[in-house]
């Protein structure tokens, strides 16, 4: 366990010391302060975390939870204040300040739909409204969701928050990864996740480095994967924008064509003057609330006189359960719920404390969390101790700075699961009741005590930091620079004590994949104001990224005993070491005109250069071009939009390319060193073939056009955002294996292919009800995906996709030009006109061919949000979400239905007994039976606020206290799938790192955990 | 409204510019290391000679487990355990290049090829012609090449070389007998070198045995016969592996050991435990699932032994839930007569070195070459004597060659010999050996027609000679 109450107090000291410096009186003569209240215009419901600031200056503080505000040091005169906060219209409102004297401001905000005055950062110097964009850019509102639902990772922000945005989830394994994609699949053998950059610092979000859990030794196979995404802690998090793809994401260049996810952190203001406190306790359990699979056997005679032939049991009845029993009688058993060591109701814990606040020339934010999820299995859990410190610091009033560090401890131990043959669930699922196996509790291969020994642990140093500074040396004339780095130091182990099942022997393995990416961003812009309204902005910049991974493995095979626990005391040490490097560096040009603030036309040209492509290779240029049209501001359409109540329209058009780059040496031809063994029994060390290379070897490129308009109508209570786009990666980079007869095997990419994905997005909000005593906020997200592989290759017009249970002559998921991509492929016996199976000359069944049936990826999905509050104090927040038109294999039931276990409803049901051909049918090669519908409508998020009136806040020393009850994957509305879970996938890990056999595209259910139930109660205190 | 100022202009102009020249000299923020793999461009110095010539040798090593694992499973020397769905089909002989086993076993032979080949044209290279002609470095790189296609020919349909269109089994058995020849020749020049006689003999007959064999497989006896009798009868060449239970991550091992259940010796608690102890040691249900072929069970010959009963392996799906799993053959290194102490022989180890060429097998290419006559029939015997059997009662010439296959496929039991053994039988000798009918590995399938591993995927997606109808 950590040392909470050390750490505590190192956090309390800091804390300390920066309330003393924040509340260091900086008054003078010639000041004074202006005091007020921000609440929701149609609620009256109190606005925390507004953006308050004089306008031509840098004063500003944020409210507090009450809504309430105090800006001090405001010089005497008159002035206009600015009201910001995401959701709601900005306001400004003018106030007079007297020396010395306070001035009363009370505020009330509307909610607003289209928000084309919300600044979003873009990657150029200079935040830009929305206005101003010809593309989407997403932006969620991460404080508020923290309050309101049980979130424990970037993850869990994202998902059903975005349209476009996908969050594939494989496990609820606790602390496993989900893969993301915004705007479908739009690369064959690289990420196809998009770039992350926390305050501008980019940000690691591959494999964590933990050993896949297979039962296998260190073998991966396949099994759930870990991000350090995970690792951030939602609470720090003020907002994430998502940039959804390449018509938006150009200026971030040869990596950004899966888009840009920009999360920012939150931060203190200046003037504030006094700290602002949160604190937050979360408690609750994790738990598997969907149902447990029953298993069958069928007593036959058979069974009843098989005695066991040999070992300590031999003579003994092979089926104890069935001993005096009628031969035909079938006995059940469902030993994942039945037997109380298979699962368990995993605590969840959540510890935040945070403190933000400002002085005259600085700001802060600085918090400590501590998160614990255990899951269901007893082996598993994932422990998280961060802390977060942001700085800010105005040097004059040309120069800030800012300096960002975070630091976190993550620990977590994965369980035996998946695929793995050994663990719980397959031992469940696949159990025999009444079988000898086990003591006859029905477990198939382990029991629970024996799975619960699997020791895969992942221990994470992880440290970000980033500094970043603002120079302005005219007020035309604005620079920003940030550098960072990210380092991450796992600590990856598995250990098998020796007389284990799996490893006899006993093996202890350990790698650290240490890794580090440090970053450098310069943009600067210079605005004009031309004549006539125009406007310009000439934004410039360069970018650099490098990172380094250096991997040490070590492990030891063949202990003596289980009391020797370090590498060194086996009987068998090896040891291993890689080194892997990559750069890239990219320069842009953007010019945007205005004209009459409603009209923008933006061009932009990105080179970049990646020392991926070899000493040979050109830089690749990349351009943008986009407009934005506020047509509702068009004074010649003022008074048709106002008849129509309509507040805002803006048209919007985006043309884009971005790039991907393959791995750090995918270009070059290598020999590398091997073990021989000479005659002697010696080792002595050759050198041999290694990576083929291909010098030809360039970036892939994806062109998108996106269009869409934004309309909000009748004062801001609805709001519609929709976003057409079209996008064409070409040049895909695909590792194909080489031709061995080179002489070098391995994998090598070549670029050929192409990829189109098209889609629809569509955003409603809505206030369908605003009373002062009831609210009801609603909104629905829904979007397509149209996926499609135009090309391969003259000599390859198909891929096969690795599943170790595809037949050998069918595939189950193909790449294949003219269908999504990783389709899935099944065949099914042939049947004559009345249904009955068509036999063979021999009786046996015929399959036919190996046909199309779907994708595996959803082509829509979306979500329906409402909040309810009422009285002011109650708020009620539910969250549905639903994908549809992809499919799963369900290796789970057709194992069940497999010769081996046959242990399913439809063998043993007495009353509908199956023919012999029937159970060949569900036995053998059709494959499409299991290819089955992964549509869903899931009730994913439910919780209840309350927040203690002022008075009895106060009573307490608090300015505000919420209670929140909430729960998380708390069930299926409707699913067409017939096994547990159709979100599930046993490849997790394929997501990051194994793109050779295109095993990212894998989609199967074999013995995955299905997503997890989390309830909580929450109490969150402001002071 | 203000005007364009100059000032800006220059502003805008000079950071332009100066992104520009930043841009030229920015590049060595693009150079990047690689610590852990040498360019091939720069492989250039002679240095590296001996470094290439392990590296051959390790290949060589690796493609001879390979060929004795999977050649043993694609014909009649081993049986599937395995529950993997690639792994059943290529023990029925029912699958295409589809199977994604068939580009691992195609890579080892065609390294093996390729580092035999470039190794040998490098060290010419660097040494010159006259020295090279007397090199035993080279000698040996060639015949060792000469394997790699030996192994191409007899485990594959077609193969190509070096990018080329597929070749037939008679091509590349003819383009490794030229490597062979040249390798005797070079190693005869070595010898009158002053190269040790040892070194000379073990690459100049593995050279002669390798010949021998490519004539064999061409259909040309006299020719075999020509090389196979001037091969010592005492002349052994093995592939080595690396001991160590378990193994020492990295270090060459014999597939062998892993692929029938990890062998160890068993613990106290594992032996009261019961659980797949056989002769005292604990074969591993989970990992096991090469078992002997039904051909090869309970022969009662010194030279294939196998576990005393059936051992559980890998749980598969239409195979046999226990089955005999293969103990060391007398090919292998560290073999034992099987005797009343331990019946089933000794279980594998990772480090069981393989016999890939011999004196015996010369004698066995002799024989075979003589034909059904007297002499074939008196070394049939010798053999069945060696090993504990009556004689011979084959009295026709094409039983006497039916007792002398029958004898080899013993006396070669998976050490890479079976699978070229069966087809040249059926493409020379009008001997057709391959199973038929109902699968010895489930009672529902039946075995294909497949007789050869195909053109993997990998090398007709990235070859565009090796195009169907290229």
């Amino acid at each position: 366990m950590f040392l909470l109450s050390s750490t505590w107090r190192w956090a309390a000291m800091a804390l300390t010391a920066l309330s003393c410096l924040a509340a260091r009186p900086v008054s003078a003569q010639s000041t004074g302060s202006i005091r007020g209240r921000v609440v929701d215009a149609a609620t009256q419901r109190p606005i925390g975390e507004v953006q308050v600031g004089i306008a031509g200056s840098r004063l500003g503080t944020v409210t507090t939870a009450n809504g309430e505000y105090t800006l001090v040091n405001v010089p005497v005169g008159q002035h206009s204040v600015q009201f910001r906060r995401i959701g709601y219209t900005p306001v400004n409102q003018p106030a007079t300040v007297a020396a010395g004297a306070a001035a009363s401001l009370d505020v009330t905000l509307s909610q607003t739909a289209t928000q084309l005055d919300r600044v979003v950062v873009t990657g150029t110097a200079q935040a830009s409204a929305r206005r101003t964009l010809g593309n989407a850019v997403a932006q969620l509102d991460v404080s508020q969701m923290t309050e309101q639902s049980s979130l424990t990772s970037v993850s869990d922000v994202l998902q059903s928050k975005t349209p476009g945005l996908t969050l594939i989830p494989g496990s609820g394994t606790a602390g496993a990864s989900a893969d993301i994609r915004i705007r479908g699949t739009s690369s064959l053998s690289t990420s196809n996740r998009p770039l992350f950059f926390i305050d501008g610092v980019r940000f690691y979000d591959g494999t964590a480095g933990n050993f896949g859990p297979s039962g296998s030794g260190t073998a991966g196979t396949f099994s759930q994967g870990v991000t350090p995404l995970d690792f951030i802690n939602p609470d720090d998090i003020e907002s994430i924008e998502v940039i959804k793809g390449p018509a938006a994401a150009t200026l971030y260049g040869a990596d950004a064509a899966g888009g840009v996810i920009q999360i920012i952190t939150k931060k203190g203001t200046r003037g504030q003057q006094e700290v602002r406190w949160t604190a937050k306790y979360e408690q609750g359990g994790t738990d598997w609330a969907l149902p447990t699979p029953t298993n069958y056997t069928t007593c036959t005679q058979a069974r009843i006189d098989e005695r066991v032939g040999s070992g300590v049991n031999a003579g003994r009845p092979s089926w104890p359960g069935c001993q005096g029993l009628t031969p035909g009688t079938v006995i059940t058993g469902n030993p994942l719920k039945d037997d109380p060591t298979a699962l368990r109701t995993g605590a969840y814990q959540d510890i935040n404390l945070s403190a933000r606040g400002g002085g005259d020339r600085f700001t802060f934010f600085v918090s400590g969390d501590f998160n614990k999820n255990e899951g269901v299995f007893h082996n598993n859990f994932i422990e998280r101790l961060g802390g977060r410190a942001n700085f800010g610091y105005e040097v004059s009033d040309k120069m800030d700075l800012q300096v960002n560090a975070a630091y976190s401890k993550v620990r977590q131990r994965l369980p035996l699961s998946d695929d793995a043959g050994g663990g719980i669930i397959i031992s469940g699922v696949r159990g025999q009741p009444g079988a000898i196996g086990n003591d006859g509790r029905g477990w198939r291969l382990n029991t629970p005590e024996i799975a619960n020994q699997y020791d895969n642990r992942l221990d994470t140093d992880r440290y970000i930091t980033g500094v970043t500074v603002n120079y302005r040396p005219f007020s035309w004339f604005s620079n920003r620079f940030t550098t960072g780095l990210d380092f991450n130091a796992p600590l990856a182990q598995i250990y098998y004590a020796p007389g284990s099942g799996d490893f006899p022997t006993g093996l202890l393995a350990q790698r650290t994949p240490q890794t580090r990416l440090f970053s450098i961003d310069y943009s600067g812009s210079i605005t004009n104001s031309l004549p006539r309204d125009f406007t310009s902005t000439l934004t410039f910049g360069a970018q650099g990224t490098k990172s380094r991974t250096r991997t040490l493995f070590a492990q030891g095979a063949g202990f003596a005993s289980p009391d020797f626990k370090l590498i060194q005391n086996a009987s068998a040490v090896s040891a291993t070491s890689s080194f892997s490097e990559q750069a890239s560096l990219g320069y842009y040009v953007q010019e945007q005109i205005g004209y009459a603030n409603r009209v923008f036309l933006t061009g932009a040209l990105r080179a970049d250069d990646n020392s991926a492509f070899g000493r040979d290779f050109d830089r690749v240029v990349y351009p943008k071009g986009s407009l934005s049209y506020v047509i509702s501001e068009e004074p010649a359409l003022v008074d048709f939009f106002q008849k129509i109540r309509s507040d805002d329209v803006r048209l919007r058009f985006a043309y884009g390319e971005a790039g991907r780059a393959p791995g750090p040496y995918d270009a070059i031809r290598t020999f590398n060193t091997t073990r021989v063994v000479n005659g002697d029994g010696s080792i002595g060390t050759g050198l041999v073939t290694s990576a083929p290379g291909n010098l030809d070897l360039k970036p892939e490129r994806g062109t998108e056009i996106e269009y869409g308009i934004d309309a909000s109508f009748l004062n801001d209570r609805i709001g519609v955002e929709f976003t057409g786009y079209r996008k064409k990666t070409s040049d895909a980079l695909v590792s194909m294996g080489n031709a061995p007869s080179s002489g070098f095997t391995g994998l090598r990419y070549i670029n050929f292919g192409e990829i189109t994905n098209s889609g629809i997005e569509l955003g409603l909000r809505g206030r369908p009800v605003q009373r002062e005593n009831f609210g009801w906020e609603s909104s629905l997200t829904f979007s397509t995906n149209k996926n499609r592989l135009d090309r391969l290759s003259a000599e390859v017009d198909q891929i096969i996709v690795y599943n170790p249970y595809a037949p050998t002559t069918t595939p189950l998921q193909l790449i294949k030009v003219g269908d999504p991509i990783g389709a899935f492929y099944g065949s099914d016996v042939l049947r004559n006109p009345d249904g009955s199976y068509a036999l063979s000359a021999t009786g046996a069944l015929q399959y036919g061919p190996n046909e199309y049936v779907g994708p595996s990826l959803p082509t829509h999905e979306g979500a329906l949000s409402n909040t309810f509050t009422i009285f002011k104090n109650f708020r009620v927040y539910a969250l549905i979400d639903f994908k549809g038109g992809n499919y799963l294999f369900n290796q789970k039931d057709r194992n069940r239905a497999q010769s081996t276990n046959r242990n399913d409803l439809a063998f043993n049901d007495p009353n509908n007994k199956l023919t012999t051909l029937d159970s060949l049918y569900r036995s053998g090669n059709a494959t499409r039976p299991w290819i089955q519908p992964a549509d869903f409508v899931k009730f994913r998020d439910l919780s209840v606020s309350y927040t203690l009136p002022q008075q009895f806040a106060g009573q307490l020393g608090a300015e505000n206290v919420t209670f929140t009850l909430a729960g998380h994957n708390l069930g299926f509305i409707s699913k067409k799938y017939d096994g547990i879970d159709p979100e599930v996938n046993f490849f997790g890990q394929g997501n990051f790192f194994t793109y050779s056999s295109f095993a990212q595209f894998t989609r199967t259910d074999s013995y995955t955990l299905p997503m997890t139930r989390r309830l909580t109660a929450a109490i969150n205190v402001n002071f | 409204m203000m005007s364009f100022l100059p000032l800006k202009r220059i502003a805008s102009l000079a950071t332009v510019a100066a992104l520009a020249v930043s841009a030229a000299a920015c590049s060595d923020f693009l150079t990047v290391k690689n610590p852990g793999s040498v360019d091939a461009d720069k492989l250039t110095d002679a240095a590296n000679a001996n470094l290439l010539v392990a590296g051959t040798i390790g290949e060589f090593q690796s493609a001879v487990t390979s060929a004795a694992v999977w050649g043993g499973v694609l014909s009649d020397e081993l049986l599937n355990g395995h529950n993997n769905a690639s792994y059943g089909p290529v023990d029925r002989r029912d699958f295409t290049n589809l199977n994604d086993l068939v580009g691992g076993i195609y890579s080892p032979p065609s390294r093996l090829r390729y580092h035999g080949d470039s190794t040998a044209e490098r060290l010419k290279g660097w040494l010159g012609a006259e020295a090279a002609a007397r090199d035993i470095r080279v000698a040996r790189m060639l015949a060792m090449a000469g394997y790699g296609y030996l192994y191409l020919g007899e485990m594959f349909c077609a193969a190509p070389i070096q990018l080329s269109a597929p070749k037939q089994p008679d091509e590349l058995f003819a383009l490794a007998q030229p490597r062979f020849d040249e390798a005797i020749a070079i190693a005869e020049a070595a010898r009158a070198a002053g190269t040790p006689a040892a070194v000379v003999d073990s690459v100049l007959n593995l050279a002669r045995v390798g010949a021998a064999r490519a004539a064999m497989n061409l259909g040309d006896p006299g020719k075999a016969k020509g090389y196979a009798s001037l091969v010592p009868a005492n002349f052994v060449y093995r592939a080595y592996y690396a001991e160590g239970i378990p193994p020492v991550a990295g270090n060459p091992t014999n597939l062998f050991w892993g692929y029938v259940g990890s062998p160890n010796v068993a613990t106290p608690a594992e032996l009261t435990a019961g659980v797949n102890i056989d002769g005292g040691y604990r074969y591993s249900s989970i990992a096991a699932f090469a078992s002997v072929g039904e051909r090869f069970q309970n022969l009662n010959d010194p030279r294939v032994p196998h576990t005393t009963q059936r051992m559980a392996v890998l749980n598969s799906t239409s195979g046999v839930p226990s089955q005999y799993l293969p103990n060391k053959p007398k090919s292998f290194g560290g073999y034992v007569v099987p005797d009343g102490t331990r019946p089933g022989g000794q279980p594998m180890t990772p480090g069981a070195s393989i016999r890939v060429a011999s004196g015996l097998e010369a004698q066995y290419i002799v024989a075979e070459a003589n034909g059904g006559v007297g002499s074939t029939l008196t070394f049939v015997n010798e053999q069945r004597a060696a090993n504990g059997q009556t004689p011979s009662t084959a009295v026709s010439p094409d039983e006497i060659l039916a007792d002398l296959r029958t004898q080899r496929s013993r006396e070669f039991y998976i050490d890479g010999h079976r699978l070229g053994d069966v087809r040249r039988y059926k493409a020379h000798n009008n001997v057709d050996l391959w199973e038929k009918g109902a699968y010895r590995g489930s009672s529902s399938e039946t075995y294909g027609t497949v007789e050869c591993f195909p053109i993997p995927l990998s090398e007709i997606n990235s070859n565009p000679n090796a195009q169907p109808g290229a």
